[in-house]
């Protein structure tokens, strides 16, 4: 007969183990007056207890989750500077190829990546876990594996920690103690997900090119580092041996608690320098760093989680109607200012906005506290604006996809990104210049001027746009015009072979230069 | 005492928690090994955990050449696709050649694809008609 949900199967606990926490969310009953719920009676734990016994202090569980998913909505925002490489030239290669159908094009990704920043944000503040995780976990798998455009490994394990994420217990049942031990078999197959990850990587770098320190060096690129490297006894081959030690090591230390006091400091030290050294692995390292939480001591977590434990609203009182209208009223002001960087369309605004109002309403069992609730949609929805508001996201966007286009042949939608791009970044010299440049190929040759001069003012110590400007002077007749400008042109950029060869065809009146100006940016 | 693992694994496979975990891991262990047993592109590290490896580094020169002409891949495909295709990656380079020849019907694509080692040496694959042999 089928077992109810719920329903343990039974077997005999392991001797020793402690066990409060058997079912897959550590709740305790909630009592009307929301007081601190007694410490649970132990539980015996179905064997093996290596997977189902295995125990973290809930404060080590949330703050993996406040720092594993802050990081991923970071990851996610600044993915969308990609999104123009997505359907290009109508051209993909997924990972599975029956997953070709359902590719994403860019309006698709910079859409889903948006959503997942959002999502990730709420998650991290604990709000609806046990329903967003599998939601961004289903979305992140679908943009990874759908194209070999994202080929990184380091996003290959997030799709599998999202997974496995997706049966933890996340969640902080009201008036659970933070020193509370939680139960989660899928927490500890995370860590041997990473073990399995350090034992093939290991595995990788035993050949000869690892091994004699002859593959490192090209790698690492960091001068200070590679001075470091090379001041070490045995220079780069110690350095290569020290890595596969480590890698080694880690694979076993990451899921072995009485290794942990070792694993930790090493395994986040290795991570921060991955990082330090210039390789290009996006947040990974701080992806590596989050989960290495999870090897910290549990003593130590559960003092800090004793000193910070200070809920200050979370048990407020609160109306629906205040509730709601503090998780919308924050979009109200957001969604102009969204609108004026973020690349996305109108329409698509109706989509957090109708998941704010969605997940805002007032159901106190399932989403807790009303005024933490709202108060997270506030979070994510202010996270994407700061970080558009701090990166170069928007800029890049409308900059590979003007690129993009371009390049492909598609003039008119490169016209339109430049143009979104200066409406973004109105001093943008490279929108200005490829404007130019696209005008000057349809023949509008007073709007190629306009927009080389702007060139020239956004990008004084550049060249090209004054060399832009002489070609057209030269075309004209005016070669005494074309001169000047060619030589104010070399004077911004002395070190510029195309502005020197420009001033000297033009000196000799020859009519030598070329009719374009040089496609040499994105 | 030796019977301890087996009567652990009985236990592990009895619950669908237990049975996710033996599934999970075997493919965790599985899926790699393709990469030195099954795959037939060396350049091909995906899914194989081989951060930074030697094969990393190696650089690859596609060409491709309608009907003997060189064909510029950066008016048709976009750089990041290019970008993969440098570093040897077969599923690639042999789709963006089947892309051609379905744009070009009836001419010949020829592909050729370049590879120096880390140690100096060079490996080359293609040199034929796409159209006709669409794998490297």
């Amino acid at each position: 007969m089928a077992r109810r949900k719920g329903q343990k199967s039974g077997r005999k606990a392991p001797s020793g183990a402690a066990a409060p926490t058997p079912s897959r969310s550590p709740t305790p009953a909630r009592s009307p007056a929301r007081s601190p719920a007694p410490a649970r009676s132990p539980a015996p734990s179905p064997s093996p207890a290596f997977w189902f016994g295995f125990e973290l202090p809930l404060a080590k569980l949330l703050l993996v989750r406040l720092a594993l998913f802050g990081v991923l909505a970071v990851d996610a925002f600044l993915q969308i500077s990609h999104a123009p490489r997505y359907g290009a030239g109508d051209f993909n290669v997924a990972h599975f190829a029956f997953l070709d159908a359902i590719a994403p094009g860019r309006q698709t990704f910079l859409l889903v990546q948006l959503a997942e920043c959002y999502l990730f944000v709420l998650i991290a503040l604990g709000v609806l876990t046990r329903v967003l995780v599998p939601i961004t976990a289903t979305l992140y798998a679908w943009i990874y594996f759908s194209s070999q455009l994202d080929s990184y490994q380091h996003h290959y394990l997030v799709a599998l920690v999202l997974l496995l994420a997706c049966f933890v217990p996340w969640h902080r049942p009201a008036g659970a103690r933070l020193d509370q031990p939680v139960r989660s078999w899928a927490i500890r197959l995370i860590l041997v997900q990473l073990a399995i990850v350090y034992l093939w990587a290991a595995i990788a770098k035993l050949q000869i090119h690892w091994v004699d320190g002859s593959a490192l060096p090209l790698q690492l690129r960091t001068p200070w580092l590679r001075h470091l490297i090379e001041a070490l006894p045995g220079g780069w081959v110690s350095a290569s041996a020290g890595v596969l030690a480590l890698e080694l090591f880690l694979s076993v230390a990451v899921w072995c608690r009485p290794l942990w006091r070792f694993a930790a400091p090493l395994g986040i030290a290795f991570h921060v320098g991955i990082e330090l050294s210039g390789l290009e692995v996006g947040l990974f390292s701080y992806v590596m760093v989050a989960l290495y939480l999870l090897t910290i001591p549990d003593g130590a977590v559960r003092a800090a989680a004793r000193a910070l434990a200070r809920r200050a609203i979370a048990d407020r009182p609160l109306s629906p109607l205040a509730a709601t209208a503090i998780a919308i009223g924050p979009w109200a002001i957001a969604a102009p200012l969204a609108l004026l960087r973020l690349p996305f369309d109108r329409a698509a605004l109706l989509l957090p906005l109708g998941a704010a109002l969605l997940l805002a309403a007032p159901r106190p069992r399932a989403l807790g506290p009303a005024l933490a609730t709202a108060a997270a949609h506030v979070a994510a929805a202010l996270v994407p604006l700061a970080l558009c508001a701090a990166t170069d996201v928007a800029v890049d966007y409308y900059r590979f996809w003007g690129g993009s286009a371009r390049r492909l042949g598609n003039l008119d939608e490169s016209r339109a990104a430049y143009g979104r791009l200066l409406e973004v970044d109105p001093d943008n010299g490279n929108a200005h210049f490829q404007l130019a440049r696209l005008a000057e190929g349809t023949g509008a040759v007073d709007d190629a001027v306009a927009h080389y001069r702007a060139a020239q003012q956004a990008e004084p110590g550049r060249a090209r746009g004054y060399l832009g400007e002489a070609r057209i002077l030269a075309q004209r007749g005016d070669r005494d015009g074309a001169l000047a400008r060619a030589r104010q042109g070399l004077a911004a950029e002395p070190a510029s072979a195309d502005a020197r060869r420009l001033v000297d065809s033009l000196t000799r009146g020859a009519d030598a230069a070329p009719a374009r100006a040089p496609d040499d940016s994105p | 005492m030796k019977a301890l693992p087996v009567s652990s694994l009985r236990a592990l496979v009895s619950t669908w928690r237990g049975r996710f975990i033996a599934v999970y891991l075997v493919a965790q262990l599985l899926i790699p090994l393709t990469y030195y047993t099954a795959r037939r592109d060396p350049h091909d590290e995906r899914f194989a955990w081989r951060m930074f490896s030697p094969m990393r580094m190696i650089q690859c020169e596609p060409t491709y050449r309608l009907d003997g002409e060189p064909f510029a891949l950066g008016a048709r495909f976009h750089e990041a696709w290019i970008e993969i295709a440098r570093r040897g990656r077969f599923a690639v380079i042999e789709a963006m050649g089947a892309r051609l020849c379905r744009e070009h019907p009836g001419h010949a694509v020829e592909v050729r694809v370049v590879c120096r080692q880390l140690g100096g040496g060079a490996e080359e694959w293609g040199g034929y008609d796409m159209c006709k042999v669409p794998e490297l």
